[in-house]
């Protein structure tokens, strides 16, 4: 063990696999390749050193070359580069090779602090907005820290934990922007993150802080290479993990807040960049810091060079941060099939939390009550010009009735799928949301309203299944190499729900109505319901959970475990397969109506264990009910808490869903 | 019974039931509307410059904020977001007419049946703007019963602006081409073409648009602050508000120094206009143009 501790020779650093090399070889020569054509498009060849070193003032040309062009560069291999960094630190600490920046909620605070910013800072203020951003994005990160930090900082935990804080702070800041939409117009590029610069200062500012965090993890490397042997190993030479841990997480923390809040969002670099270095052959932790740096310098440089010449095509921005969104999504999910990633696989051991256990009837009689009496005030109580008011006229009524029952079947339809889910991954933290399938009804929807496919309600269905089925399809092909490992499942997740959020990003950034429009549905308002849409999901939220609550043994038999499950009899991918389907319909009709996110799907069938139900068969129907309790809450206090504003259902459930669900991780 | 008959149908015509025919539909008016609702700023602007006062609209802060002018009178209630209009509120107010846009088009059952509803569009795949608004305002004039000023009112709109057009070029203000932009953040912009609102009014003024790039459906392109240095012997417009901590770093960068407009002071500032206006913002975007050139103050053409 002691030659651990022994410094190997320095030129053991240096030996490279020649396959390394090659890579690094064929990366710089297309980015330099793509650099000589955008430059020779703007610039004379013959100019380019004057113009580098005493750039003349009076050409045009030269300017923009030297305040416009290089400082782009530069910035884009500045932030490749300390992406990349952070995504390697956080990786080798987590020991979880799929960790990156993104995922730790940093992006989503540094929005919200900016967004606060925009809005709350009288506009005489000195202190630069970016200040804010980067106040936000660490106190996100800090979230996930204090979170996690009960279980020792465990992977998944931590994971999830950065997931969660990112869709809830997600959630508050798409509230801000349905309100505030002409203020917020400079987040909007911001968030897609387009590297454009106008002089050098984001370059010099950004460069110590990069430089700086990254010396002092060199100095760190030699512990940090320890913890790849494995926790109690290195604990076990000497070396204090929590210190070292929290000490490198927050220098990677604070590389990806300064580049977040100084250029906006730039999601996947820092996952894909250390990944392509491992790949590459780097496989000491040095190394794989250097090439890893290398290697996202270059990405980055090569996605915003070949972007560049079709920005503005249509009148339309191409941000590079949302574009590597798009290519870095697909690029997760073929990384997550390759790799079976045996030591993060651990499924998380339920804890069943003290709580009184209540008999089946004895709740369900209480639901319903409740529920009544929710859906009869949702329905009777209201504002109107004077203030609150008991309203029976028939006008109202009618108003009410679709998006108050729009609300109770799609909470009904969300948590149903939500139970389903749990238990065919035998994974309580599944849901819709979280797997990324409500992303692919969405995605699907996106794409089939701007092409034009789309134009009836029968037409949404058809397409939004197919968007959930794709999405259980990945899930499927995941599941068959890790059993169903949850930080598989939740990475993936994220993987489609980065890739929705990067469409979002690009469609904001033109600003168009048809944006904003999308924008209204994604959060999940019931505004535009009619009786048709309560219809259809009466009958078919109705006929699949009949089918569910017929199906409630095989449920239960999941649960045990698929050997178990086998071993009694049961075709357990059959079975799955079936059971998939159901949940893909019901999450499709619920979020037609409700938006991809609410979180109910995750919370109501753990509300329903909470309670002590957890036989399929009454878990089913106890999580249904409490679902269509969240949702006609949400509904009802969007309608009328800002009246006559209005705020999404699917927002409000998931601010409060989003809460709860930190609470349970805490636990 | 027979002159029962004759008197009923005499006071039919003194009535007089207006069929009107809109974008999606037609309306039947049995008598000029007193309560309107007007769910799109830019038909709030075109209403008020008619001088009929809407009885609520859509987002009043944000109107008061972004269009600014023909200024909205307190009274005026005020009925939720642009996009989600509150339509229980809608009900209790129970107005004669909603005016809404076809970018609303999903929501035009369910206001139908509130009230008649008509949907006029200004900024449509036709991509004229102007036409579209004096399109619009006509219509609204037969509506709101004020056929009588409508005419003259945009006669004397065109002519204002064309007017103020001629004084710049007496003044010899009218040789460079503009740029007419919006900054969104400190490296950004928003930046109208020859399709845009302000565009059209820049052509009609007989000067020239300095941007010659591709535009989306609303007349704009989003992009970066350098390409403005592709015509820098431009002057450059730009609408307010700009905030004080973006407007320092932008202009304090080099890259601004050193363009050509920046050094012989050819920026200027606008106060708030809405570019996705009517005939009113076409007339304030003149008026102030032509004040921030000349260093005059001109009087207000709206609202009458």
């Amino acid at each position: 063990m002691t030659n651990l501790f022994y410094s190997a020779p320095l030129t053991r650093f240096f030996i490279i696999s020649p396959q390394l090399v090659l890579w690094l070889v064929v990366l710089s020569l297309i980015s330099g390749s793509i650099f000589l054509f955008n430059l020779s498009a703007n610039l004379p060849l013959d100019l380019v050193w004057q113009a580098t070193v005493a750039p003349d003032e009076n050409d045009f040309r030269q300017i923009i070359y030297f305040y416009s062009f290089l400082p782009r560069i530069a910035i884009a291999l500045l932030v490749g580069a300390g992406l990349a960094l952070a995504g390697c630190v956080m990786q080798q600490v987590l020991s979880n090779p799929l960790a990156s920046p993104t995922t730790l909620g940093v992006a989503a605070g540094a929005e919200l602090g900016l967004a606060c910013a925009l809005l709350l800072a009288p506009s005489g203020l000195a202190i630069d907005p970016d200040w804010f951003a980067f106040i936000g994005g660490l106190l996100a990160t800090g979230l996930v820290f204090l979170i996690s930090a009960r279980k020792g900082f465990a992977p998944l935990q931590m994971v999830l934990a950065g997931m969660v804080i990112s869709l809830l702070f997600g959630a508050v800041n798409r509230v801000l922007v349905l309100f505030n939409d002409q203020q917020l117009t400079s987040l909007f590029i911001w968030g897609a993150g387009d590297l454009s610069q106008t002089d050098w200062q984001n370059v010099t500012h950004l460069l110590p802080q990069i430089a700086i965090p990254f010396i002092l993890l060199l100095l760190f490397q030699r512990p940090l290479m320890l913890l790849q042997v494995g926790e109690q190993l290195a604990s076990s030479v000497g070396v204090k993990v929590g210190t070292i841990r929290l000490i490198s997480l927050t220098l990677a923390v604070f590389m990806t807040t300064s580049i977040v809040s100084t250029v906006g969002i730039i999601s996947f670099v820092g996952l894909v960049a250390p990944a392509l270095a491992k790949l590459a052959g780097a496989r000491q932790f040095y190394t794989r810091l250097v090439t890893s740096a290398i290697i996202g310098a270059l990405l980055m440089s090569m996605a915003d060079l070949v972007i560049q010449p079709f920005s503005g095509v249509g009148g339309e921005l191409l941000p590079a941060g949302a574009i590597t969104a798009l290519i870095g999504a697909p690029c997760l999910i073929w990384l997550l099939l390759r790799n079976p990633l045996s030591a993060v696989a651990k499924v998380v051991s339920e804890q069943p939390i003290n709580i009184k256990q209540y008999a089946f009837v004895k709740l369900l009689t209480v639901c319903l009550v409740i529920a009544i009496l929710c859906t009869a005030i949702a329905l009777l109580v209201g504002k109107n010009e004077h203030g609150w008011a008991v309203q029976l006229t028939n006008s109202i009524l009618t108003l009410r009735f679709p998006r108050v029952f729009a609300a109770l079947l799609a909470g009904w339809g969300l948590a149903v799928a939500g139970c389903a889910i749990q238990r065919i991954t035998a994974n309580p933290m599944a849901s819709p949301e979280i797997m990324g399938v409500s992303s692919g009804v969405a995605l699907m929807l996106i794409v089939g309203v701007i092409t034009g496919i789309i134009s009836s309600r029968g037409e949404q269905l058809l397409f939004g299944s197919m968007g959930a089925l794709l999405a259980f399809g990945i899930m499927w092909l995941l599941s068959q190499r890790s059993r169903f490992s949850p930080s598989q499942m939740v990475l993936a997740g994220i993987g489609l729900s980065a890739f929705l959020d990067a469409t979002i990003r690009i469609l904001l950034t033109s600003g168009t109505d048809q944006a904003k429009a999308i924008l209204h549905w994604l959060s999940g308002s019931t505004y535009l319901a009619t009786n048709m849409d309560v219809i259809l999901l009466l009958v078919v939220t109705t006929i699949l959970l009949s089918m569910l609550l017929l199906l409630h043994r095989c449920l239960d038999l999941l649960t045990l475990g698929e050997a178990a499950a086998t071993g009694l009899g049961m075709n357990c991918q059959q079975v799955r397969l079936w059971l998939l389907i159901i949940a893909a319909i019901l999450t499709t009709v619920a979020t037609l109506v409700v938006g991809p996110l609410s979180f109910v799907g995750l919370l109501a069938p753990q509300l329903a264990k909470l309670f002590g139900q957890y036989a399929a068969r009454n878990q089913l129907v106890i999580a249904g009910l409490m679902g269509s309790i969240i949702m006609v809450v949400a509904d009802w206090l969007g309608r009328n808490w800002l009246f006559p504003w209005q705020i999404p259902a699917g927002v409000l459930a998931s601010i409060m869903g989003g809460g709860f669900f930190l609470f349970l991780l805490r636990k | 019974m027979q002159y029962l008959l004759l008197i009923g149908l005499l006071f039919g015509f003194t009535v007089q039931a207006k069929t009107i025919t809109h974008e999606m539909g037609t309306l039947e008016l049995a008598k000029t509307p007193s309560k309107i609702v007007t769910l799109d700023w830019v038909l709030t602007e075109s209403l008020l410059a008619l001088g009929v006062t809407p009885y609520a609209v859509a987002d009043s802060d944000g109107y008061n904020q972004w269009v600014v002018k023909p200024q909205l009178p307190s009274q005026v209630k005020n009925v939720g977001s642009r996009r989600e209009p509150n339509l229980e509120l809608l009900t209790q107010l129970k107005p004669d007419l909603i005016l809404m846009s076809s970018h609303l088009s999903p929501l035009y059952p369910s206001l139908q049946a509130i009230a008649p509803t008509m949907v006029l569009t200004v900024y449509n795949k036709k991509r004229d703007p102007f036409s579209q608004a004096k399109k619009v305002l006509n219509q609204l004039a037969i509506v709101t019963a004020k056929e009588n000023i409508v005419s003259q009112l945009i006669a004397e709109a065109e002519q204002h602006i064309q007017n103020n057009g001629s004084q710049l070029k007496k003044a010899g203000k009218s040789v460079r081409p503009f740029f007419l932009v919006r900054f969104i953040g400190d490296k950004h912009i928003r930046i109208h073409g020859t399709h845009s609102l302000v565009g059209q009014t820049l052509t009609m003024m007989g000067l020239t648009n300095a941007w010659q790039g591709s535009t989306n459906l609303w007349g704009f392109a989003s992009t970066s602050v350098d390409k403005l240095a592709l015509s820098q012997q431009a002057n450059v417009i730009y609408f307010g508000p700009l905030n004080k901590t973006d407007k320092a770093k932008l202009f304090s960068t080099p890259l601004w120094q050193a363009m050509a407009f920046t050094r012989s002071k050819r920026v200027y500032e606008l106060p708030p206009i809405w570019a996705f206006g009517g005939i009113n913002a076409a007339v304030r975007l003149s008026d102030t143009l032509t004040e921030a050139l000349m260093g005059t103050s001109k009087n207000a053409l709206f609202p009458r």
